[in-house]
């Protein structure tokens, strides 16, 4: 059936049509034989149909990247208790922290609502990082309009950064106090405050979306979030600042049992 | 120490769950447990980052190490062999689809489902996933013929099987 001279066409060839795996020069032999065989060119429709029912059946976009269809699974998987509330992942202090709580972010991806699993550190964290980032992404408060809250906001000035509003902590977080802050670029800060639900030991979560960097830690029994496009330097220095500065409101100053976990995420290469 | 965590590895990991998890419950069957193992896999990866090689591809990687894992899972249940699953377990459509079309792709879950697991892992790792040959070796750690004649068998066994069952599907609309 193939013409002499060529060589004959292998199953193999078959198969790389059908994935675009076959080089550029052989395609047109290739098809000129299924053009002749009608048996062979069946059996290739059938394969091409396979992968496009695969990929139908199990919703698969494109293969490369972050499909959205899985977005709404991720959220599935990250509020699965099981490994999260009391298993293998338990929150731990240190630079496995640091992994744990990327992973963990990841997983939750933003997605994580009010409710899911906040009964261990990495819940807490987990839950209070995504508050923080969706606080961060909705418009402040105007300036100068001020929200009931039970925290003075730390002076952050010294770092460049000033007090833009003070607002109401995004609702449906365990978060009781929210700071936008600015600085002579333009640049945004934001810290959100809150008690965690749980007993948590101190730890912290360092998460990256692409310029945005969220710092989450738990210490002096209190959730803090700082949110800002800036460096992990710039946001360790803050993050410091803060939990120094923050003073509930007609109380004593804060315990400082928060100073070593923003130094231990300050030691560790993230 | 290189990135971890929140940093560049561990986003550039994010971008592969969703291929990882999709491909563990193609070849589960079973979505709770295609989770732990893709959370299994994830939490190896994360472990073993210092060991990938930057440049090198990170979802061959990946898929390599999910698939060691669930081979280690095998082995340990080899005493308990696989069952058939309820049929809603590997129908995870969520959009309505037209009726005929949904017969046919829960057609296709079924002629899937009783195919050899290694010739499953080839025919999702190709057709599903659209590894390249060279991958889908690397990742099963199997020469390339082999690859490739996994892959024969297994679509021209998903070609008889729905072949055999092609009557059925046509319905007057």
């Amino acid at each position: 059936m193939t013409d002499p001279g060529r060589s004959p066409i292998s199953e193999a060839e078959l198969h790389a049509l059908v994935d675009g795996a076959l080089p550029a020069g052989r395609r047109a032999d290739v098809e000129a034989y299924l053009a002749v065989n009608p048996a062979a060119a069946a059996r290739v429709a059938a394969w091409r149909a396979q992968n496009v029912a695969l990929r139908r059946l199990f919703m698969a976009g494109e293969s490369a990247g972050v499909d959205p269809a899985w977005r709404t699974d991720l959220q599935q998987l990250s509020a699965r208790p099981r490994r999260i509330g009391g298993g293998r992942w338990r929150w731990l202090p240190g630079p496995r922290a640091a992994m744990a709580a990327g992973l963990l972010l990841l997983l939750a991806g933003g997605l994580l609502g009010p409710g899911g699993p906040d009964r261990e550190t990495g819940g807490e964290l987990a839950g209070f990082s995504q508050a923080a980032e969706r606080a961060y992404l909705t418009a402040a408060v105007q300036e100068g309009e001020a929200a009931p809250s039970d925290w003075h906001p730390p002076d952050l000035s010294l770092l460049g950064w000033r007090l833009v509003a003070r607002g109401q902590a995004p609702p449906g977080s365990q978060a009781t106090a929210r700071f936008d802050y600015a600085d002579r670029d333009g640049r945004r800060l934001l810290l959100l405050v809150g008690p965690p639900k749980s007993d948590p030991r101190p730890s912290y979560a360092y998460l990256h979306d692409g310029n945005r960097v969220v710092f989450s830690w738990i210490s002096d029994r209190l959730s803090y979030a700082l949110v800002g496009e800036l460096s992990r330097q710039e946001m360790m220095g803050l993050a410091e600042r803060a939990r120094a500065g923050l003073r509930a409101a007609g109380s004593a100053p804060p315990r400082l049992d928060g100073a070593p976990v923003i130094q231990s995420a300050l030691d560790h290469r993230l | 120490m290189g990135d971890f965590g929140g940093s560049s590895f561990g986003s550039s990991i994010g971008q592969h769950i969703g291929p990882l998890r999709r491909y563990a419950q193609a070849l589960m069957r079973d979505r709770a447990a295609a989770d732990d193992l893709v959370q299994d896999s994830l939490a190896r990866a994360l472990s073993r980052a210092d060991r990938f090689e930057s440049g090198t591809n990170l979802r061959a990687w990946l898929f390599t190490i999910m698939h060691n894992l669930h081979a280690n899972q095998m082995r340990q249940r080899k005493a308990r062999p696989e069952t058939s699953l309820p049929e809603s377990t590997v129908l995870p459509l969520t959009s309505p689809a037209d009726q005929d079309d949904r017969i046919a792709l829960r057609d296709m879950a079924r002629a899937l489902s009783v195919l050899p697991l290694e010739q499953r892992q080839v025919v999702l790792l190709v057709g599903l996933e659209g590894l390249p040959y060279q991958d889908v070796a690397a990742v099963l750690g199997i020469p390339i013929g082999t690859v490739m004649s996994r892959l024969s068998r297994g679509r021209e066994a998903l070609r008889r099987h729905l072949a055999g069952e092609a009557p059925r599907l046509r319905r007057a609309k």
